[in-house]
């Protein structure tokens, strides 16, 4: 096949590509970190890039939604758009390039009684002589049956290679871990080894991993990264339709969500000064998609009617089936998880919130790129899934962007001069504030809304209120639409103002009627009018500010003092069962006892949805 | 008199749901004929929706109100209508979710904006397969074919579709139209069909000029 190179001008970089490779996978070849929210579709617009003497063979209709015909001329185009089957000279502007998303899973301290999956037991053996008629194992068996009280210790086939490095006549102490399932994951050398253990949480977006003590009941390192597999698509569909256009990408997959908690691994166990070898114990959790892609379990059936999972149940697989470099005789936890759009994820901020140890009516509304809800109390509890469509990311928002740096994340409008101040996401180690924005976040964007709602400049239907102040206000250029200006071009990091327009409010209330509606259904079937305390969890429920969320009704009412949020509880779960093995029991009880409501499909949703899309009336106060 | 159906027409613009079968009553036994009420009264009114919605006026709940309020007008007046008067007026649509898909919301409102500008609509609901899809549209003698999906997993069963229309002889005779959050106009044109609608109000006329063209 003939090569191609492409070279990217502002950056510096070039990189050989085969003849009808995409441009923007060319870029991600070269390492350049091309925004595209819509996985290469064409439909987000994010991707542009100028090409310079192209030799234009037409452009693609979508182009239009994107370019003036000025701009098409110059040779701006999409990434994803261009087939490459020529040498080219690229441009990649700074507003089309991702600058590393923040990562924003930090965890929350929480008091867990010790109690780990994996124990140590030392073993005395005594020396060896001809014609023993035993064996190293069968001696070391002995000795938990008659010492530890075992009934059937098992030996996994890693630790018996182990052992048979120490086989001989005289052999030193050793110490055997060993598992409450009475599997023996490792024998070696007694030394002063910690016991380490490793929860893992498996996001869209991105990976977090916890390095724990099993010995003393402590946290040695945290570390997070970006999920590899953004890279293949922002969401988990887009995931699941690229194993199911490509089958042989499933591996590609699951090997980069491998290397990454690798790199994590890696990472934590050197700063703490221990070995991976020590990680004897692992918990994960995720959604059902991203369990299922860990595990390299083919995810087409999550993406079809009726949606099936293939296994929820609880499960312990070998590390080194999977090469995670830990203890190749460790047995990693995956939690159990609820159905296809309910995951583990879900579980863990279940265990981690403990609900069940109260009467109360708790709403938990784990919002990421899909919206995960559980509605329970100790008696029964219901769980659903809501599509909340791109709003809560950034994308297909006019100036959406991903939480990384430059991003607007929270703003504030005068309701009189209607002067808007705003917080940016500054780069680690940056200063506050001292970045100029490039665009708007999820957080933002409710930020925004809200604001413009209290401001009266949004009815109570979404519109743009155009009898109001008009200062800010204007009509989008080539469209009937209106727009709110939030930063002039002169304070902006892009060369043009920054708005929130008409399209980006209605993806709002999308949104929320999404989320809003699914948590009124599951209300109806508790048969309660309002919940008792509602917890916001995920990527994106951690980080929307409570009042924002109240004033926009993305919430079903509720006193303010009893809604907050929990940050990567997920995470927290993971944790929780890591050094706590009762909880793994717990989220086998909260799998079998929660009931699925499937939303889709029923006119009732249909109804309370379309409902569900206004504003709250107290909202905004020049509403009658 | 006239004023009669310019009643209508506001009370379905603004989604007078419980009082239009009042109106529509008065005006027929006024002697007012279906045909102008249809045209003039409905047909105007969501021509006023739908320009409401494209300049972000309206959003989907009062064009659901609008368009619901209106069906109730029609079925009204419908005993009335001469036969066939609504299918040779603007054409015949079978509309649907495809197959191992079961979003609807979307699909809905493009069925009932369809019926308020005056079409003949057959909607088949959810998870259709192309076989399904073909025999209603034999079966109905459809112009146009509107095929929805709202997932990306699902997105292919739409060019199977109209692979399947083109099996059975019918791709020239039947326009393909296509709409749902993950489909854009560029994978329209990839799967060779003739019309790609972001919203209910765009599909009512993308079908218009297909139908004209």
């Amino acid at each position: 096949m003939s090569k191609y190179q492409v070279h990217f001008e502002n950056l510096g970089l070039k990189v050989p590509v085969e003849k009808g490779t995409s441009l923007l996978t060319a870029a991600w070849l070269a390492g350049v970190n091309i925004r595209s929210e819509c996985n290469g579709k064409g439909r987000c617009g994010k991707c542009r890039v100028l090409i310079h003497e192209f030799k234009d063979k037409g452009h693609k209709s979508s182009n239009h939604q994107f370019f003036t015909e000025e701009e098409l001329r110059q040779g701006w185009r999409l990434a994803c758009e261009i087939e490459i089957d020529c040498d080219l000279k690229v441009t990649v502007p700074k507003a089309s390039r991702d600058m590393g998303a923040v990562i924003r899973k930090s965890y929350t301290h929480r008091e867990i009684e010790l109690k780990p999956f994996v124990r140590r037991f030392y073993l005395d053996l005594p020396p060896f002589e001809a014609n023993h008629g035993t064996g190293m194992w069968e001696q070391c068996a002995a000795i938990l049956r008659d010492k530890y009280n075992m009934e059937e210790p098992v030996i996994s086939p890693t630790a018996m290679i182990r052992l048979s490095n120490l086989a001989g006549r005289n052999v030193p102490p050793l110490e055997a871990f060993v598992s409450q399932s009475q599997q023996v994951i490792c024998i070696r050398r007694k030394k002063d080894h910690p016991m380490l253990g490793l929860a893992v949480d498996i996001g869209t977006t991105s990976l977090a991993a916890y390095l724990g003590d099993l010995d003393n009941n402590l946290i040695l390192a945290a570390d997070s990264v970006l999920n590899p597999q953004v890279v293949y698509g922002g969401d988990v569909l887009s995931r699941i339709s690229l194993v199911q256009e490509r089958p042989e990408m499933l591996a590609s997959l699951q090997q980069s969500v491998l290397q990454a908690v690798n790199g994590l691994i890696a990472n934590m166990t050197e700063s703490v000064g221990t070995n991976p070898d020590d990680i004897v114990d692992v918990t994960v959790v995720g959604n059902t998609t991203m369990h299922h892609l860990f595990l390299g379990l083919n995810p087409e059936a999550l993406g079809k009617y009726p949606f099936i999972p293939t296994i929820k149940t609880a499960q312990y697989v070998r590390s080194s089936l999977l090469g995670l470099n830990v203890n190749p005789g460790a047995q990693i936890y995956m939690f159990p998880i609820f159905s296809a759009y309910v995951g583990a994820d879900t579980i863990g901020v279940r265990i981690a919130e403990q609900f069940h140890e109260q009467e109360v009516m708790k709403l938990i509304m784990d919002i990421g790129t899909n919206g995960e809800l559980v509605l329970g109390s100790n008696n029964r509890s219901f769980c659903t899934s809501v599509a909340t469509g791109p709003a809560f990311e950034g994308a297909q928002i006019k100036f959406g962007m991903r939480a990384a740096p430059g991003a607007i994340e929270r703003l504030s409008i005068d309701p009189k001069t209607l002067d808007v101040k705003y917080t940016v996401i500054p780069s680690p180690g940056e200063k506050e504030n001292t970045r100029r924005p490039m665009g708007i976040c999820g957080s933002g964007i409710f930020s925004a809304v809200a604001e413009l709602l209290k401001a009266g400049m949004i009815k109570e239907n979404g519109a743009f209120d155009k009898t109001k102040n008009r200062s800010r206000l204007r009509q989008e250029k080539g469209s009937k639409k209106y727009e709110f200006v939030l930063v002039f071009a002169e304070e902006s990091g892009l060369d043009t103002d920054i708005t929130i327009c008409q399209d980006d409010v209605r993806a709002v209330q999308l949104g929320k009627s999404a989320l809003l509606a699914g948590a009124q259904i599951m209300m109806q079937h508790a048969g309660i009018t309002e919940p008792d305390e509602i917890i916001l969890a995920g990527a994106f429920g951690s980080y929307i500010n409570i009042d924002d969320a109240i004033t926009i009704g993305l919430v079903p009412h509720c006193p303010r003092e009893k809604i907050y949020a929990v940050g990567n509880a997920a995470g927290d779960g993971a944790r929780m069962a890591l050094f706590n093995w009762d909880f793994r029991e717990e989220a086998q009880r909260f799998e079998q006892e929660t009931e699925f409501i499937a939303l889709s499909g029923t006119e009732e949703f249909q109804d309370i949805l379309v409902k569900a899309m206004e504003f709250p009336r107290y909202a905004c106060p020049a509403c009658p | 008199m006239a004023d009669l159906i310019k009643e209508i027409h506001d009370m379905v613009v603004e989604y007078k749901k419980d009082a239009i079968a009042e109106k529509v009553d008065q005006a027929l036994n006024e002697g007012k004929d279906a045909e102008s009420i249809l045209n003039n009264g409905l047909i105007a009114a969501m021509d006023v929706v739908g320009e409401k919605y494209s300049t972000g006026e309206v959003f989907i709940p009062e064009m659901l109100a609008s368009a619901k309020t209106m069906k109730i007008a029609l079925e009204k007046i419908k005993p009335q209508l001469q036969k066939d008067v609504v299918a040779s007026n603007k054409g015949v649509v079978v509309i649907g979710t495809v197959k191992d898909d079961i979003h609807d919301i979307g699909k809905n409102l493009v069925a009932m904006m369809l019926e308020g500008a005056g079409f003949e609509v057959h909607d088949i609901g959810i998870d259709n397969s192309p076989e399904n899809f073909i025999s209603k549209a034999k079966e109905v003698n459809a112009q146009i074919l509107g095929i929805s999906a709202l997932l990306t997993t699902t997105m292919p069963m739409m060019k199977e579709t109209v692979e399947a229309l083109k099996d059975e002889g019918l791709y020239e005779k039947i326009h393909v139209i296509v709409g749902g959050a993950p489909v854009s106009q560029q994978y329209a044109d990839e799967i060779g069909a003739r019309g790609y609608a972001a919203d209910a109000v765009v599909a009512v006329e993308k079908i218009k000029s297909l139908l004209d063209s």
